[in-house]
């Protein structure tokens, strides 16, 4: 897969017979290989946008196209068929399987991937060795967003899309979940269109765009700031 | 796919109860089916496999027995009989009227039964039997044997013959008898009295020795006599011995034909003595032995198909409760792991594969419900089938593992809990993962909880609270209502079903104070002083009149007609409340009614009915009705009766007395015994009944154990379905400091009145169901029997159900204590 493509897509909700835009007539195209950070305030539309770039959700209007397909019109279970082979998630909540341990939650991901991953070796990346054995509820909030990302990577993603995966950590763990973000891209060169509502985040990804109503106030070029480096909002 | 197995794998175990609940309820009810099927199937197979190797008669009948031919010299046949005053009488009569040819049908009948009674057999056409044969198709032969009362015990003596084509006798160990006063009798004779093959014997005065255990292949069920309907081990006894020993043997001796059919039909499509019966053909007719052997021969039947629906009946019930409680596991783990479904979607795993993973519950329980299940049942099924058995003379044939028990137990059960989890988890997966992944998603405020708002305003804010709870899910109080309906259903049938049948007995023989029934061959004119003196004779209802409108009855409703004077020293008749009765007889047209009368054919006081008498319709008035489930007597006044039926003085052919005479082994006068029909002792027969209603109450004893386990369980089941409901409010609560008893008395106790009042529901529905159950027992039981529940009865089954409740609660909440709460709060 070389590009995603949005192209005028909107989202539309109807709340008391009155129409409302979450996503309002945007365009967008990501390369592979990009980081993209999203940025806005709280409403603008950017968990709207994720979705429907996703396949977790489908437009209203306009067409999603990866390269040549367009999954704007794609069946339930086409875009089922999607989302495994394509696309993964990292949640703020990380929701992880309970009854699972860290190393099973992982394979969950791998079970369903198109070819299989080293789990081991994906692990490894994350941070989590000596954590393999144990149940979510043993892990901390830093561990347990890693593992989610383990997870997700699991699946052998062309894209990864992280919507707030360090809201829920402090400075210490969330810098530690966005290294292992870019170690992978590094490493697999992974596209990776990452939400988060924290400025000085943004300045990991390869270009920034800012939200607002539904729209794209501004798309920009940027140069990637090690994790380390950037000073915690 | 594995993952997602061991996912839902390790979530059963944390719900230990209610998983445990569900195995355990599969486990009853496999239990129960195979324990009965397998006893019923055995005896059934063996049953049938007897039929067609020992050739069992398909019916029995005299020749017809031509009246047309009859004249005045015939009846010199009786000149050296020592015949009765009365049977003397009747024969004057009739030699009268065939000499003027008026002889009416009630005269022939009597006649009829006088030359069976002395066993001639006169003007029977034997080729017009042999051309009906070869008509329908059957063959036939006669068969002779003596029955000899000893010491109240009924024997039956049969000649051996190894030709015979019907009724081929049944050697079970030892030989057949070759020599002079050589016998084989019934093993549960020979059990009950301690006999061995090799012992003698000694009968009217001859020493047999005993060569072997035989069953006679017609007496399956072994009514040894006409006057013992019920069998009873120690006084029944069956012997074949050599044709000389037989001639010797004395005894009353019933000569009949037996008869099969070439093809061999199914007996239930056979109509014996339906419309198309065979006895409607002139050549032959049937006697009432023909009934006592259809009966011997069919009865196994009665009895085991009302067990089998039962199970069945059963087993389905089970499923269905099975099925809900399933529903409602896989419900409350898709709705607790909401999330990571949307997660596995979002994914890109598919509904069924996530589906697919819920099926572990029904699996699981399925196979270790039925595992257990099987191996307790087929435990069970010996002794259970020894029960059966043990009123039966057929042999048994070897087990064999069926493919039907296990798909009834193993593979239907499993198909249709393992659908329906499987739908219930479709049709919630089915959701957008947005949507699963929302939180609160399903928290939704209905009509109810606005309902009960809106009545609950005014009163305390905990109380309003503890509603608005209860009304949050309109599924889980259904849940919970359902469920407990269907423990209450339960516990109903426990509370009437215990002992149900030995209190019937009880009270029928209780407090009855005669000790004999004394029948006589012939009508007898004047006073016994020592005793009760009834008329009693067979008719039928063939009309009734309610509130002044007559209505036909779909079929005549047979009766005996009872004569009774207003001085009974020894018979009473109680109403249900225990009060005499018998002054109620005011006029000669009024009558008393049987409880069972009165129920199965729903005739009420003072409704009229309308019997047939020579000829003529008369009315009579029910004046009252006396508890009693087995009679179909009908009690009216002896003269009237007498007058009725055209005798010059007020007769009797029944007795009721104490009089220690009249016993079967008691010292009667010569004169007195030859006009003696039968002798009952009330005790011989209260004895019998009770052997045979213990099985029932053994029976109805073991699905009361059953059921009273089962609601409990599901009692279990529910409470931990409410605390498990609750668990979030329940950490959140606890957090906020509430003690447990506050947590109790506002989260646990919501459902209490829902409990309740299922429970009230349910007694009435269960009444109902029992009824309609009974029916078909009673209907060959010939009993009607009494379905009523005290308010006693209900606060104990109020007691035990809460109790159960409270008990599952606690259970529940101590393995909910075991969880801190950071780890409580972290899960949800
Ligand atoms: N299912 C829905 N129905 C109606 N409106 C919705 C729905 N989902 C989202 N919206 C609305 O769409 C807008 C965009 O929501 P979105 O979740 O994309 O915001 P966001 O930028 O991710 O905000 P945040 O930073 O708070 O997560 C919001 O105003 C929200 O109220
Ligand atoms: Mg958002």
């Amino acid at each position: 897969m070389e590009k995603i493509i949005a192209q005028d897509i909107s989202k539309v909700y109807c709340i008391d017979d009155r129409d409302f835009y979450a996503i309002n007539d945007l365009n967008l195209e990501i390369k592979k290989g990009e980081i993209v950070v999203v940025l806005g305030p709280s409403g603008s539309g950017k968990t709207t946008l994720l979705n429907v770039l996703s396949g977790l959700d489908t437009v209203s209007v306009g067409n999603v196209f990866y390269d040549k397909e367009n999954i704007a019109k794609y069946s339930d279970r086409k875009l089922t068929a999607h989302r495994r082979l394509k696309s993964s998630f990292v949640f703020q909540n990380y929701n992880l399987l309970e009854n699972l341990t860290v190393y099973q939650n992982v394979m969950i991901g791998s079970e369903i991937a198109s070819e299989k991953t080293d789990i081991d070796e994906i692990i490894s990346v994350v941070g989590l060795k000596n954590h393999i054995k144990k149940k979510p509820h043993q892990l901390s909030g830093g561990e347990q967003q890693r593992v989610s990302l383990a997870r997700a990577l699991a699946k052998n993603p062309e894209v990864l899309f992280c919507d707030e995966p360090t809201g829920a950590l402090d400075e210490k763990t969330g810098k530690n979940v966005l290294e292992k973000l870019i170690k992978v891209n590094e490493k697999y060169n992974t596209t990776m269109i990452i939400v988060t509502h924290n400025p000085s985040i943004a300045l990991i990804g390869d270009r920034i765009i800012k939200m607002n109503s539904g729209r794209i106030v501004s798309d920009e070029p940027n140069k990637r700031v090690k994790p380390t480096d950037i000073s915690w909002g | 796919m594995k993952l997602l197995f061991i996912n839902s794998l390790k979530g059963l175990i944390n719900k230990k109860i209610q998983i445990t609940g569900l195995i355990l309820l599969i486990a009853i009810s496999a239990t129960m089916y195979v324990a009965a099927n397998v006893a019923i199937n055995q005896v059934e197979d063996g049953y049938y496999a007897y039929l067609n190797e020992q050739n069992v008669e398909h019916f029995s009948f005299l020749p017809s027995f031509d009246e047309t031919k009859l004249t005045v010299n015939d009846l010199q046949l009786f000149e050296d009989e020592n015949l009765s005053e009365e049977e003397n009488l009747l024969l004057l009569q009739i030699t009268q009227c065939l000499e003027a040819n008026t002889c009416n049908e009630q005269q022939l009948f009597m006649l009829r039964n006088l030359f069976s009674t002395y066993n001639k057999m006169l003007y029977i056409n034997l080729e017009e039997v042999e051309k009906l044969a070869n008509e329908k198709d059957f063959y036939y032969e006669l068969e002779k044997s003596k029955i000899k009362i000893n010491e109240k015990v009924y024997y039956k003596a049969i000649p051996i013959n190894l030709d015979k084509k019907i009724n081929k006798p049944y050697l079970l160990e030892g030989n057949f008898p070759v020599e002079e006063n050589e016998i084989t009798i019934l093993p549960s004779y020979a059990e009950a009295k301690g006999l061995n093959i090799g012992d003698t014997y000694e009968l009217n005065e001859v020493e047999y020795k005993i060569v072997g255990t035989a069953f006679a292949s017609d007496h399956i069920y072994p009514i040894v006599s006409l006057n013992v309907p019920i069998f009873n081990e120690e006084t029944n006894n069956i012997m074949f011995m050599t044709n000389e020993t037989y001639d010797k043997f004395t005894g009353l001796e019933e000569k009949i034909y037996v008869a099969r059919y070439n093809e061999d039909l199914p007996f239930n499509e056979r109509d014996l003595f339906g419309e198309e019966t065979i006895f409607e053909e002139d050549a032959i007719s049937f006697t009432p032995s023909s009934i006592a052997r259809f009966i011997r021969v069919e009865a196994i039947k009665g009895d085991l198909e009302p067990n089998k629906t039962f199970s069945n009946i059963f087993v389905n019930v089970l499923l269905v409760i099975s099925g809900v409680i399933i529903v409602i596991i896989v419900k409350k783990r898709i709705e607790s792991e909401k999330t990571q479904v949307g997660i596995l979607k979002s994914m890109g795993y598919k509904a069924s594969a996530i589906a697919s993973s819920y099926l572990v519950y029904p699996i699981i329980s399925v196979l270790a419900g039925s595992l257990i299940g099987y191996f307790i049942g087929m435990y069970l099924a010996e002794p259970l089938t020894n029960v059966y058995v043990s009123f039966y003379n057929v042999p048994l044939k070897p087990f064999e593992l069926e493919y039907e028990y296990i798909s009834r137990i193993f593979i239907t059960p499993m198909l249709v809990l393992a659908l329906i989890s499987f739908l219930t988890a479709m049709l919630m997966i089915r959701k957008k993962p947005l949507f699963l992944l929302k939180e609160g998603s399903n928290i939704k405020v209905n009509f109810l909880t606005r309902l009960s708002n809106k009545i609950l305003r005014k009163t305390k804010f905990k109380t309003r609270f503890k509603y608005s709870l209860a009304f949050r899910s309109i599924g889980k109080l259904l849940i919970v209502t359902i469920v407990s309906f269907a423990s209450g259903l339960l516990i109903t049938l426990v509370l009437i079903g215990n002992g149900l049948f030995s209190s019937i007995i009880d009270e029928t023989f209780g407090n009855m104070k005669f000790d004999y029934i004394v029948a006589y061959n012939g009508f007898i004119p004047g006073e016994n002083e020592e005793a009760d003196q009834f008329l009693i004779i067979d008719n039928e209802i063939s009309k009734k009149i309610t509130d002044g409108k007559e209505v036909e009855l779909e079929e005549e409703i047979e009766i005996s007609l009872s004569g009774i004077d207003d001085d009974l020293k020894y018979f009473e008749l109680k109403d249900d409340k225990g009060n005499d009765i018998l002054e109620l007889i005011d006029s000669d047209t009024d009558v008393l009614i049987s409880y069972r009368i009165s129920e199965l054919n729903e005739i009420k006081v003072n409704d009229t009915i309308v019997v047939l008498i020579n000829g003529e319709e008369i009315e009579l008035t029910v004046a009252g009705i006396y508890q009693d489930y087995f009679s179909s007597s009908v009690f009216m006044n002896r003269e009237y009766l007498s007058v009725l039926y055209s005798f010059e003085a007020p007769v009797y052919n029944q007795i009721y007395t104490t009089n220690p005479k009249y016993d079967l082994d008691g010292e009667l006068e010569e004169s007195e015994l030859e006009k003696i029909a039968g002798q009952f002792s009330v005790r011989d027969l209260e004895e019998n009944i009770t052997s045979q209603v213990e099985a029932m109450d053994l029976v109805l004893y073991i699905v009361v154990v059953f059921a009273a386990i089962m609601s409990f369980i599901i009692m279990l089941v529910v409470a931990n379905i409410v605390v498990e409901e609750n668990r979030k409010n329940i950490s959140l609560m606890k957090v906020l400091g509430y003690k447990n008893k506050q947590i109790g008395s506002i989260v646990l106790n919501i459902y209490t009145p829902f409990i309740l009042i299922s429970y009230l529901i349910a007694i009435p529905v269960m009444i109902k169901i029992v009824k309609e159950l009974l029916e078909i027992f009673a209907d060959d039981l010939e009993m009607a029997i009494p379905i009523t529940i005290s308010f006693s009865q209900v606060l104990i089954g109020m007691f035990a159900i809460l109790g159960a409740y409270y008990m599952g609660m606690a259970i529940s909440r101590r393995v909910l204590n075991k969880i801190t709460l950071a780890e409580a709060l972290k899960r949800e």
